[in-house]
């Protein structure tokens, strides 16, 4: 078994990287010290594949995508890499990251209501996504926009054009603000809980119409999710992450057939499945650790069933198999000393 | 088969829109509903399914346009206090309307002392094994709302629901806001109440995978009306009615060789403000014939302990027959 840590898929075997996070760590300054949110993450998304970010609430998924957009508070520190398409992101000036942002890295969020101006109709607002990063006539935009529309499924985008977002169903909004991202043909879209609000029948629709996308134009597509139904849905690989650090990785297959590290296992144990069992659902005891401090060992070594003297030191990323890497001292050697 | 506990017969909750006209939300129609005493029955619905009215017209807290509801062979009626409390509601964020200030014990105890509950000398003992009921140690009890996490204060909802030892709990996505992982041990606790105090349970969610885990029965709702009702192994082995069938393929599964299906439902859900004629799933179903966009169906029984309402389905008169779905 190797205990090295590789790097995530082979650039040349599946197409071109989109993103490459190495090392990312986040913190933010308090009065108890640095609350550690995101610590050396590491995780690779190639050209037309969805990899799902996933976890639970403080585990650092949505701070990994805020970091991603250039879109963290000022006072919090960034150390590591990401490199979106080749370019550095780390360290790039507020208007290079304005210049990708809804570009060539899109973002879908979880509420379409808040990021659609309730003032301008949902077509102005498309349009105008295409005249903030392209010097093209309005009439051109305002096509582009349209053909965007239909692309998503809205009925009759001519009609609906001038309307304006509340006149729209919360999935019809949804298709809109997907348009908009969709509209300059971005690279790599970060869709953070894109279906959470919406109904089940009408979260299918959204998440055939991003696999889709993903087919037709090869967008790289970053989904985070509390909702491991979701990411077996539609995920090609999986980040599992606790505490702001990668738990495990690997392709959705083996993530659901072979669970590796304890926390990715109690997770799936405590999904609700069908019938009642005598002793009830797993459930995960205790909580997830204060961020703030010093924390040198396993992150979830607390809570977790099988803990030896070896988890008080951090775990290193062992592989268990094809592009499945495990934060765990079980799989890299043993928990006892 | 249990004794049955709730009535529900004709229930229909309208609300008047806003605005010129004389149009109306149809937000439950003409519901007829059992639940059984110590079963836990399963409420699933989308948006607008009317599910989250209909917990609320059994909480006494709206109050039906017509219909009656009956709790052990009583009108209910919502200024009787004594059927008032029969009924206790568990909602998202329980414990979001109690007192900041207070310890979990003085809100708890609020429930008692409020509602005259018990004798005064009793009600701390009382607390306490509210408290040990829904798994909140002694020590817990000294906290305040803002110390406890998302599970903990919905553990002290649900100890404040339990104080009047209702008849019925009526659950409306009391999961819904909570991480998979302690979703779970809220889910058990309610198991065990209904297991160990043979508490009956309304449980409401468009969750599906938390109604096949925890509910005995299910009744599916589609803009307004029940459209099936049945054993919940039964109905998720083979759902009859066309809408059952498409919400539990869109459902996704925590298993990757299980993608999305070929065929999904298309369409919006349509409005309760005005519904389509006939039968309210017609412009969405795959299989609809010209009766359905006419002709109302009604809920009729397809199979032992099943009933459904579709104009495909064959009713049956006679028991036992086998479902032939």
């Amino acid at each position: 078994m190797m205990t090295e840590p590789i790097p995530g898929p082979d650039a040349t075997a599946s197409g071109s990287l989109a993103l490459d996070v190495r090392g990312l760590s986040v913190a933010y300054a308090s009065a108890r010290g640095a609350v550690s949110a995101v610590d050396d993450v590491s995780f690779a998304v190639a050209s037309a594949e969805v990899v799902g970010l996933v976890g639970e609430s403080g585990c650092g998924k949505s701070t990994v995508a805020a970091s991603i957009l250039g879109l963290l508070p000022h006072r919090a520190q960034m150390r590591g890499s990401i490199r979106f398409d080749g370019e550095e992101l780390v360290g790039a000036d507020a208007e290079r990251m304005r210049h990708l942002r809804g570009n060539r890295i899109a973002t879908i969020v979880q509420d379409p209501t808040s990021s659609l101006d309730p003032t301008f109709s949902i077509g102005e607002q498309i349009a105008e996504t295409v005249r903030a990063h392209a010097t093209v006539s309005r009439a051109t935009a305002k096509q582009r926009a349209l053909d965007v529309l239909a692309e998503v499924g809205i009925p009759d985008p001519r009609s609906r054009y001038d309307d304006p977002p509340h006149r729209l169903s919360g999935g019809m909004r949804q298709r809109v603000v997907i348009a908009a991202a969709l509209v300059n043909d971005p690279t790599l879209i970060i869709a953070d809980e894109p279906t959470t609000a919406l109904d089940v029948t009408i979260q299918a629709q959204i998440l055939a119409l991003l696999l889709r996308l993903r087919d037709e134009r090869g967008t790289a597509i970053v989904l985070i999710t509390h909702d491991l139904g979701v990411v077996a849905t539609v995920c090609d690989r999986v980040v599992t992450m606790y505490a702001g650090q990668v738990a495990e990785q690997a392709p959705v297959l083996a993530l659901f057939a072979h669970p590796s590290h304890p926390y990715t296992t109690a997770l799936l144990d405590s999904m609700p499945s069908a019938g009642q069992r005598p002793g009830g659902l797993q459930v995960i005891a205790g909580t997830v650790p204060d961020l703030a401090g010093a924390l040198p060992g396993c992150r979830f070594a607390a809570r977790c069933a099988h803990r030896g003297p070896r988890c008080e030191a951090r775990p290193p990323l062992a592989t268990v198999g094809e592009g499945h890497d495990v934060a765990c001292w079980l799989v890299a050697g043993g928990v006892g000393l | 088969m249990n004794d049955v506990l709730i009535e529900v017969r004709g229930l229909t909750k309208q609300f008047r829109v806003p605005g010129r006209g004389r149009r109306r939300l149809h937000a439950v129609a003409d519901v007829d509903l059992d639940v059984r005493s110590g079963e836990i029955l399963g409420v699933v619905g989308e948006s607008g399914s009317g599910k989250t009215t209909l917990g609320r017209c059994l909480l006494g807290l709206t109050a039906p346009t017509s219909g009656t509801i009956s709790i052990g062979g009583q009108y209910f009626q919502p200024s009787d206090p004594v059927l008032r409390r029969a009924v206790q509601p568990v909602f998202q964020d329980s414990f979001g309307s109690l007192d900041p200030r207070w310890t979990v014990r003085r809100s708890v105890r609020e429930a008692l002392d409020a509602q005259g509950i018990g004798a005064p000398g009793e009600r701390d003992a009382r607390v306490t094994e509210l408290l040990e009921q829904v798994g909140l140690g002694a020590e817990l009890g000294e906290s305040r709302p803002s110390a406890l996490s998302g599970g903990q204060r919905q553990r002290v909802g649900i100890a404040a629901a339990l104080a009047p030892r209702p008849k019925l709990l009526v659950a409306d996505e009391p999961v819904s806001a909570l991480d998979v992982s302690v979703q779970a041990q809220i889910l058990n606790l309610f198991a065990a109440l209904r297991r160990n105090q043979g508490v009956t349970i309304v449980f409401i969610t468009h969750d599906l995978s938390v109604i096949e885990h925890l509910a005995d029965r299910v009744a599916v709702m589609y803009v307004g009306r029940i459209i099936e009702v049945g054993p919940t192994d039964a109905v998720f082995a083979a759902p009859a009615h066309p809408y059952t069938q498409a919400l539990l393929a869109a459902a996704p599964h925590p298993d990757p060789t299980r993608r999305l299906p070929p065929k999904l439902l298309t369409g919006e859900i349509p409005s309760p403000i005005d519904p389509p004629s006939g039968c309210a799933f017609h412009p969405r179903c795959p299989i609809a014939i010209d009766r359905c966009t006419t002709q109302r169906p009604a809920l009729l029984q397809i199979g032992p302990s099943r009933l459904a309402a579709c104009h495909l389905l064959t009713a049956v008169e006679h028991l036992p027959v086998p479902v032939t779905t």
